[in-house]
């Protein structure tokens, strides 16, 4: 996407209602292009002007103690302060790359589709909370992270399922993985697209699969140099926009 | 912002105190009902709490955040909430009055957003009134309106240059 085509899209992305896809090629155009960025956070400071123009009518005195019920609610459990953020630790690293691996390793077997995929599924939920429990141990962790995970259904009468994980690091890029096995569909609704989704900021997209293995299966992982705080669910889907598997993270509790 | 990240109360209600007004005001405004605006706020000043760590002072004003988190929610309910009666929003050339804020900060962008109107033709507020506050795409308008994409993404584009230079000279908060 070129600076023209971005500046034209801008006061639609300020005002919030350009489609996922071309506020995520906006963003990925912000990341690097420094003029178009300076633009953007102009016009997003014009947007929220106007956010005053509406006449000022007092809360309820009672909202006060709501809001804060409701921050204090989410705030033990992800509350952690900034920290320079580097590098994944290589055995964080090492670990992914495992997990991403993970389901290759589970297909391949005899009988049905539908049986082998209700049993990777089964065997690969245990086995990335056996993960999560892993990065949460492993030494020289920031105690800080967070880790979020989601399982991946599929809508009715479809088969296929995965699960997602999300690191949420204070001191190191966060991370997103997504495996999945079972989904079939044609060549021509190729390649997939796995986003990220928030009602606070615009999807952001883990990436694009090209082709699946011969169970219907595929993973991507992405780090981050943002936060992935305020994404709260996984899509996948094909490339007509249909949702082929959709989950929502949650955070990941380690047994006491 | 370090007394939010870490949820203290006193960070969240000395946030709340300078924006939970405006922050209402506005849900009230786009969702149209007491109930829709005040789970707003709540979802709002929650957002701001799992976003705390991402602010920049550097990079932009806190007010400018904080109300960009809120406008962003309120459009992707009503976006999302299909067939919801969209609440009828007419903009003036002034601000319309209210109760009274001691924040400078509100009350400077409140005269910003006065200038800014000002600045605006009757057409170009009916734009940005669709635009901003009713959360219709470019697309939506140029197809209600049956004329050219492109002039509606002009008129938008010359709409916002106008309140941004409003906006030119306001100090950082």
């Amino acid at each position: 996407m070129s600076c023209l085509d971005v500046r034209e899209l801008l006061p639609e992305h300020v005002i919030g209602v350009l489609t996922p896809h071309d506020a995520s090629s906006v963003e990925r155009h912000l990341e690097w292009c420094a003029a178009c960025r300076k633009e953007s956070g102009e016009l997003q400071r014009a947007a929220a002007t106007l956010a005053y123009s509406v006449a000022p009518v007092e809360p309820p005195p009672e909202l006060e103690d709501r809001v804060v019920e409701a921050v204090r609610a989410v705030a033990p459990r992800r509350g952690t302060r900034p920290g320079r953020r580097r590098g994944v630790p290589l055995i964080l690293a090492a670990a992914l790359s495992i997990a991403a691996v993970g389901w290759a390793v589970m297909a391949g077997r005899s009988g049905e589709l539908r049986e082998r995929v209700q049993q990777a599924l089964a065997e690969k939920q245990t086995a990335n909370r056996n993960l999560a429990a892993l990065i949460a141990q492993v030494e020289g962790a920031d105690p800080a992270n967070v880790i979020e995970l989601a399982d991946l259904m599929s809508p009715p009468k479809r088969i296929g399922g995965g699960d997602a994980l999300v690191l949420l690091s204070p001191s190191a890029n966060d991370v997103a993985l997504v495996a999945f096995t079972g989904v079939t569909v044609p060549d021509r609704r190729l390649p997939l697209e796995v986003w990220l989704q928030s009602d606070a900021v615009p999807d952001v997209l883990i990436g694009r699969i090209d082709t699946l293995d011969t169970d219907g299966g595929g993973g991507v992982r992405r780090w981050y140099t943002h936060s992935l705080r305020p994404y709260d669910a996984v899509v996948v889907r094909d490339a007509r926009g249909t949702v082929l598997l959709h989950g929502t993270l949650s955070v990941y509790e380690p047994a006491a | 912002m370090e007394g939010l990240l870490c949820g203290d109360d006193d960070a969240i209600r000395r946030l709340y105190a300078r924006f939970g007004r405006p922050v209402y005001s506005l849900g009230l405004r786009l969702l149209g009902s007491r109930e829709a605006a005040e789970e707003l706020a709540q979802d709002v000043f929650v957002t701001a709490w799992r976003k705390a760590a991402r602010f920049d002072p550097s990079r932009g004003r806190l007010s400018t955040w904080l109300m960009t988190i809120a406008h962003n929610l309120a459009v992707d309910r009503l976006r999302r909430e299909t067939g919801a009666r969209r609440p009828t929003i007419v903009l003036v050339d002034q601000v319309p009055d209210g109760p009274g804020t001691s924040d400078e900060g509100v009350i400077e962008e409140r005269d910003a957003a006065s200038r800014a109107l000002e600045a605006l033709t009757d057409a170009e507020r009916k734009l940005v009134t669709r635009a901003y506050f009713q959360g219709h795409t470019a697309r939506e308008i140029a197809e209600a309106d049956g004329i050219p994409l492109g002039t509606v993404k002009t008129r938008l584009r010359t709409a916002m240059i106008k309140v941004r230079r409003a906006n030119e000279g306001k100090g950082s908060m």
